[in-house]
């Protein structure tokens, strides 16, 4: 696995792969160890699970946080952006604990940065590979794409990916208000009021029965776009 | 005057006390009492004289007086619900701006070395 990594070390070591996890047992685990053979630094933030996902945690991460309270993804993202930005990390990526996403994706999302082509990478199933995809999620994506280009003004081929990198300088600018899942939306704001440049990496996103159990329903995403209207009207 | 108005105009009358009484322990916002003060007026007025709400109906266009006050209830009471979940989604920011806090300062961890797992396999560099 790590001989096929061809980010030197010291790049590595200069990463942070922050994982916010909520009742995630079943996975954690092997997310988080496959994720440590290629990258010393990995922050879970554990989301006031009511399982015992910190204390699986806390014998294979590098660090654990944990929100006393659950408060949803966006805000498990921007603590675990701040601590790693507090540890001095150079680079940041932001991985899902549902074992959907794969570790060989992440230096792909970190090339770019680290070659200094770009600030910010996203994470694309749809320019790389989506595995197991549904014809119903497939359909629920192509709105959220749509919607996407309409209200954030910005011409990409997939929204709500997990899997993001960020240079420390883009890092510092990301400031996560949207507790829950309307975050993705909001970080696409960021990115287009603060001029940072990005690009769509190709990656392979794998659905396991348990990985779609855990993901968004079509009701859901409605309450996203609520959600996200409020935090971007109400400051 | 039927019974039901002069129970009503005691119990506004009643509240309107207990809104001064407050006022006064408290030092409740002058915009606060303000606001008070006219409701209870209107309500009593509407109380006292029914048919002037018919009035002001047939001025803007509705039948009858109790149904602009139902109308003006159901508008008024949404966007009470609304400020109300605003300030929800503001206390909600506020604690989680507590919560990260107490995350970041009980953060655990390197809870074994970092990079002595790539180290030991002689990988990267």
């Amino acid at each position: 696995m790590t001989a096929s990594n061809t980010l030197p070390l010291s790049v590595r070591e200069d990463t942070f792969v922050v994982v916010p996890a909520f009742n995630e047992r079943s996975c954690i685990e092997q997310v988080v160890q496959s994720l440590r053979r290629e990258y010393p630094h990995v922050v879970v933030v554990d989301d006031g699970s009511r399982d015992d996902t910190v204390e699986i945690a806390r014998g294979c991460a590098t660090y654990v946080l944990r929100h006393e309270i659950n408060c949803g993804q966006g805000a498990a993202l921007q603590t675990g952006i701040e601590f790693a930005l507090s540890r001095g990390a150079r680079y940041i990526v932001t991985f899902d604990a549902d074992d959907q996403h794969r570790v060989g994706c992440v230096s792909t999302l970190l090339e770019p940065i680290v070659r200094g082509e770009c600030e910010i990478t996203l994470g694309s199933r749809f320019l790389g590979e989506a595995i197991n995809l549904s014809e119903g999620r497939r359909l629920m994506l192509r709105v959220a794409i749509l919607f996407t280009r309409l209200v954030n003004r910005l011409q990409l081929t997939d929204a709500h990916n997990g899997l993001r990198a960020f240079s420390r300088e883009a890092a510092q600018r990301i400031r996560i208000r949207a507790d829950r899942m309307a975050h993705a939306s909001e970080i696409l704001d960021i990115i287009r009021h603060s001029g940072l440049s990005f690009r769509e990496v190709p990656v392979r996103v794998h659905y396991t029965p348990y990985s779609i159990e855990k993901g968004q329903s079509p009701v859901r995403a409605f309450r996203i776009v609520f959600h996200y209207v409020i935090a971007r009207v109400f400051q | 005057m039927s019974t039901f108005q002069i129970i009503l105009l005691a119990a506004l009358a009643a509240i309107f006390v207990f809104a001064i009484v407050l006022n006064r322990l408290r030092r409740t916002s002058f915009r606060t009492m303000f606001i008070v003060t006219v409701i209870w007026a209107v309500g009593s007025v509407a109380t006292a004289w029914p048919d002037l709400t018919t009035l002001v109906a047939r001025a803007v266009g509705i039948g009858r007086g109790a149904d602009l006050l139902l109308y003006s209830a159901v508008v008024i009471m949404f966007v009470g619900f609304f400020m109300v979940y605003l300030r929800l989604v503001r206390l909600r920011r506020n604690i989680t701006t507590l919560v990260r806090q107490a995350a970041l300062h009980q953060a655990e961890g390197p809870l074994d070395s970092g990079t002595r797992d790539l180290k030991a396999t002689g990988e990267g560099v």
